[in-house]
């Protein structure tokens, strides 16, 4: 245990609960087939039941839970993705100077694919419209603010009326809404103010109404792509310049984007590139790094996941007072992950260096996971001492994430390395995969999975996971580093099904340094971010396409963004897509 | 800019004046009473639904003996005092559970209101039932502030939590207003009680009261219009899910209409912000009894977690997760430690069943004129059982249930048809339900 970790187990008597989540069947699959389907047998008194799960009479239908095959969903059109909490918010600081979260009461946004901005998913409930409507009136009241000093010019030097309200919702509607909005849809939203004036209301009252109306629009809530005139399936300015902001910033265009939009100038490469350089510069894409990364690296909720009470106290019982230590811990390191991957934007290197680059970020708490000294207060950019700890496979937050509460879990991380950085999705467990078997004396973690894995119906896929994870066996559950498991030294070395050895975490970085897979992936899930949506076989052939382009532009970070953004269905309407 | 016709919100504005009333007659809400068919004089029927997950270890849980003098296993034991209010039922399962290998906390805990079959997807075409509760609660849409509540005490925490091939969105939710339609569930205590209580405010007078109400219908009148125009211009799926944002803005709209609900008199201040887990699901607890209480609402969902959370009940000297934990392996030493937890869980329901029954209504007690139901998305965590469920009912339902026993079907029964029984104590003429609901299940009175 490092002095942090005892510094963090000070104290006495704790009551704490520790919520973690275990990532489901690594290697705890039931022990027992699963049961066969038992009829509901009849009640007493009861009609008899309409179905029988066991026998099903030839002319009968078959019961509806009898599984099979579930049905492929179908294919849609696309054209509405409700913002997520990080983009409301992000777009509410960005037009409005809003600066604390008004979504922290909200409904956690589903996810798919990886991401929780994903259009098909994303849906309105009560709850959440309730929630809106609350915002909306907040994101009101800070915009009245800003528009009040302009009330004695333009329309309202006359006199505070219809007209005036007009003149001051116009630029605020077509920013919120990402687009020029039509006479008539303005009429709409004004109407709210003329309305509310005649019934006698004051009238920083009645632009408060109608300025709740704009943010509780569907116009704002939704970004909406349309067909457009001519060519229905390419995407019009403004809708293009709403997915650039989303993507780039997570936020909302602003209004030298939109601006470019509706001047026809994202129409052509040249202003497209320009635009999205321009946009690369901008501070408001370190939304990349702590949505995109964040995601894809499966650290962005380290703060949610209750793991690191209990990883980070040890044996310990977690205390109540511990808590606000630990929350800085969570923070410094989700930030460390966001501040690596923004050097590779910032300073445009090669994506494959994720991979191993002798640079990270510490404060005085992470510095213990490195055994090394910081610089300064806050994170600061060191050279990495340890080589095991270069790159991203030696990142805590991700170490900690991919474990379970009391142990490590190299099924788990083997399988992260495999789904997040390689885009390979193992099958899922056998019928009657056997669980770890009951412990015998003191094995090691490596020791307990090998004998599960020998059992024939899972080493087909274990042998293809878990030499991944056993590379990664020197980092515990807390994300330290460790030379013993269970008193046993630690043996990182794995091989391969095709009889590759992996040979610890350098080993791993190797393997991943050479493996075509690792460059493909990260534009797989770039161009899933970007589009919102699940990829589908349609979008194999722009993956590899990309993929090609980004070695030749020797897989700089920014290249990939911008090849990402100029691609074909990042132009086009979503209609498909994954099955 | 054309004259706007008269909108139904205009209408509905006239008649509005009498409603700024104070809150003391929301609590006696007998028009709206009247509205759902039940007898003025007598206490509405409430239903809520207390979800555990991973399973329970069933050899402590299920009595030995069925009827009256049944026996209480250790994880029964916190229901002692309440024995007379508690109906155990065993031998009810969940076929629409059934599955593939793997998933089974995802199906479980989707069907687990809802019985139907829940479509294996990581995203596109989320497919499940409509919940028995949401029934229930489409029933009484007219009588209540909120048609339901769905409170929880965990959020979910990210991908990496989701099974093989299958969207969270199933292991996280209960309660489903259609087959597409997950409800999110408040977990923040404080959010919780702002939604119920929020909006009354007794500082404001009644102009401002009524300006208000006034301006959230012309906002909500306006984007509903906007909306509504935007979907002559989309495709299907595209259109429900407008579909979902104008029947929200309706709903909005009718809680604009009803008295906001006051706090019960007395009440203490409101809960704290960001508790812990026993806190937290103590908090859950009585703001339950307080919707309840106040006619809020009548239909509740609480989920302590969701399916397959691995908690660490360090509280309780557990230090194995919980979900792992569930997998024993026929580990028999890993036994007690799952009894530890479930009679933990059986506690906190123990607590809620005290509460509603130390509240005084008409003749009896609230908890008379409750149904609160306990389950899991499995039996057996270990092997994913999706029959034997564990089943617990508490309270008389207005006379629809005659707890005090043991109620066994060794055969198994449907769970779908003790939904069933629940609805028609609703008065909700509930058929079938599910994909495995044939009727009520018989034996619920004596």
């Amino acid at each position: 245990m490092t002095p942090r970790v005892r510094l963090i187990a000070a104290g006495a008597v704790a009551v704490a609960v520790v919520v973690v989540v275990a990532w489901p069947s690594d290697d705890e699959p039931p022990v027992a087939p699963p049961p066969v389907a038992v009829a509901p047998a009849p009640v007493p008194g009861a009609p008899p039941p309409r179905t029988t799960p066991l026998e099903p009479s030839p002319d009968e239908e078959a019961p509806d839970y009898e599984e099979p095959p579930t049905p492929p969903a179908p294919a849609t059109d696309l054209a509405l993705f409700r913002l997520n909490a990080a983009q409301y918010d992000r777009a509410a600081r960005d037009l409005l100077g809003i600066l604390d979260s008004p979504t922290r009461d909200f409904p956690r946004d589903d996810q798919a694919y990886g991401f929780d901005h994903i259009g098909e998913v994303l849906r309105v409930t009560p709850l959440l419209l309730e929630k809106y409507e609350r915002a909306a009136d907040r994101l009101a009241a800070a915009a009245w603010r800003r528009l009040e000093s302009r009330t004695s010019g333009g329309a309202c030097a006359v006199k505070r009326d219809a007209a005036c309200a007009r003149f001051l919702l116009a630029d605020l509607t077509r920013l919120a809404w990402r687009r020029t909005p039509a006479a008539e849809e303005l009429d709409d939203v004004v109407g709210v103010a003329k309305d509310a004036l005649a019934a006698g209301d004051p009238f920083d009252s009645a632009m408060r109404a109608a300025l709740t109306t704009v943010f509780l629009s569907p116009w704002f809530l939704f970004r909406v792509e349309l067909p457009q005139k001519g060519d229905p399936s390419r995407l019009g300015g403004p809708e293009l310049a709403a997915r650039l902001a989303t993507f780039l910033w997570s936020s909302a265009p602003d209004a030298a984007l939109l601006d470019d939009a509706e001047k026809g100038r994202l129409a052509t490469p040249k202003g497209l590139e320009t635009a999205v350089r321009r946009m690369l510069e901008d501070p408001r894409s370190a939304a990349l790094a702590e949505q995109f990364a964040g995601q894809w690296l499966s650290t962005r909720s380290i703060e949610d996941a209750f793991l690191m009470e209990n990883q980070l106290h040890g044996p310990s019982p977690f205390l109540e007072e511990q808590r606000p230590a630990v929350a800085r811990v969570r923070k410094a390191l989700r930030e460390q992950v966001e501040r690596y991957f923004r050097v590779f934007l910032d300073e445009d290197r090669s994506a494959l260096e994720l991979v191993d680059a002798d640079f990270t970020f510490l404060d005085a708490d992470l510095s213990a996971f490195y055994a090394q000294p910081t610089t300064g207060p806050g994170l600061q950019r060191v050279h990495v001492a340890q080589d095991a700890r270069r790159g991203l496979l030696g990142l805590p937050a991700m170490l900690l994430m991919t474990s379970n509460p009391e142990r490590t879990s190299p099924t788990k991380r083997g399988r992260w390395v495999l789904s997040q950085l390689l885009c390979e999705a193992p099958k899922p467990p056998p019928p009657g995969a056997d669980v770890l078997p009951k412990v015998e004396g003191q094995l090691s973690m490596r020791e307990q999975i090998e004998a599960h894995s020998k059992k024939k119906s899972c080493a087909g896929c274990h042998a293809g996971i878990d030499p991944l994870g056993f590379a990664l066996e020197n980092f515990d559950q807390a994300g330290d580093w460790r030379t013993l498991d269970h008193g046993r030294p630690i043996d990182s070395r794995g091989v391969l099904p095709d009889g590759r050895v992996i040979d610890g975490v350098s080993g791993l970085r190797a393997f991943l340094r050479d493996d075509p897979r690792f460059a493909s992936c990260l534009v797989r899930q770039m161009l899933t971010y970007a589009l919102a949506r699940g990829l589908g076989d349609d979008d194999k052939r722009t993956v590899e396409r990309l993929s090609k382009s980004f070695a030749e532009k020797g897989h700089r970070l920014r290249e990939l963004v911008l090849l990402v953004a100029t691609s074909e269905p990042f132009l086009r309407r979503s209609a498909g897509g994954a099955r | 800019m054309t004259r706007r016709p008269l909108s139904r919100r205009t209408l509905l504005r006239g008649a509005g004046a009498t409603l700024a009333l104070p809150a003391l007659e929301a609590m006696l809400p007998r028009r709206a009473r009247a509205a759902d068919g039940s007898d003025p004089a007598r206490p509405p029927l409430r239903w809520v639904t207390f979800y555990v997950p991973n399973g329970i270890h069933m050899p402590a849980f299920t009595p030995a003996k069925t009827g009256r003098d049944h026996d209480l296993p250790p994880i029964l034991v916190p229901m002692a005092p309440h024995r007379e209010d508690l109906l155990v039922i065993s031998g009810l399962g969940n076929a629409a559970a059934l599955g593939e290998t793997d998933g089974d906390h995802n199906r479980g805990t989707g069907s687990f209101l809802t019985a139907a079959k829940c479509r294996k997807t990581q995203g596109r075409g989320i497919r499940n039932g409509i919940s028995a509760d949401q029934v229930a609660a489409n029933h009484l849409r007219e009588a209540t502030f909120l048609p339901s509540l769905e409170l929880g005490t965990a959020r979910a925490h990210g991908p990496l939590v989701c099974e093989f091939g299958w969207n969270c969105v199933y292991q996280e939710h209960i309660a489903w207003s259609g087959p597409t339609t997950p409800l999110p569930k408040e977990v923040e205590p404080r959010a919780a009680f702002d939604r119920l209580f929020g909006g009354f405010d007794g500082a404001q007078s009644p102009t401002d009261l009524e300006r208000r109400r006034r301006q959230r219908l012309s906002v909500l009148d306006s984007v509903s219009r906007q909306a509504r125009r935007l979907q002559t211009r989309l495709g299907t799926a595209d259109r429900e899910r407008l579909d979902e944002y104008l029947t929200s803005v309706r709903e909005l709209e009718r809680r604009i209409e009803h008295v906001a609900p006051r706090p019960p008199p007395g009440h203490p201040e409101e809960p704290v912000a960001d508790p812990g887990l026993r806190d937290r699901v103590r908090a859950m607890c009585d703001l339950t009894v307080l919707a309840f209480q106040g006619d809020v609402t009548r239909v509740v969902t609480l989920m302590l977690g969701y399916g397959i959370i691995d908690t660490v009940y360090d509280f309780l000297g557990v230090r194995t997760g919980h979900h792992t934990l569930s997998h024993h392996r026929g580990d028999a030493t890993r036994f007690p430690d799952l009894v530890k937890i479930a009679t933990w869980e059986v506690s906190q329901f123990a607590y809620l069943v005290q509460r509603l029954k130390d509240v005084r209504e008409g003749e009896g007690t609230l908890l008379d004129h409750s149904l609160a139901y306990f389950s899991s998305e499995v039996s057996d965590g270990n092997t994913h059982d999706h029959f034997n469920l564990p089943v617990l009912v508490a309270g008389r339902g207005n006379g629809t249930v005659t707890p005090g026993r043991h109620l066994a079907f060794p055969g198994q029964a449907p769970i779908a048809n003790l939904f069933i029984s629940f609805l028609r104590a609703f008065g909700v003429p509930q058929e079938r339900f599910g994909v495995t609901g044939t009727g009520p299940l018989p034996g619920l009175t004596t």
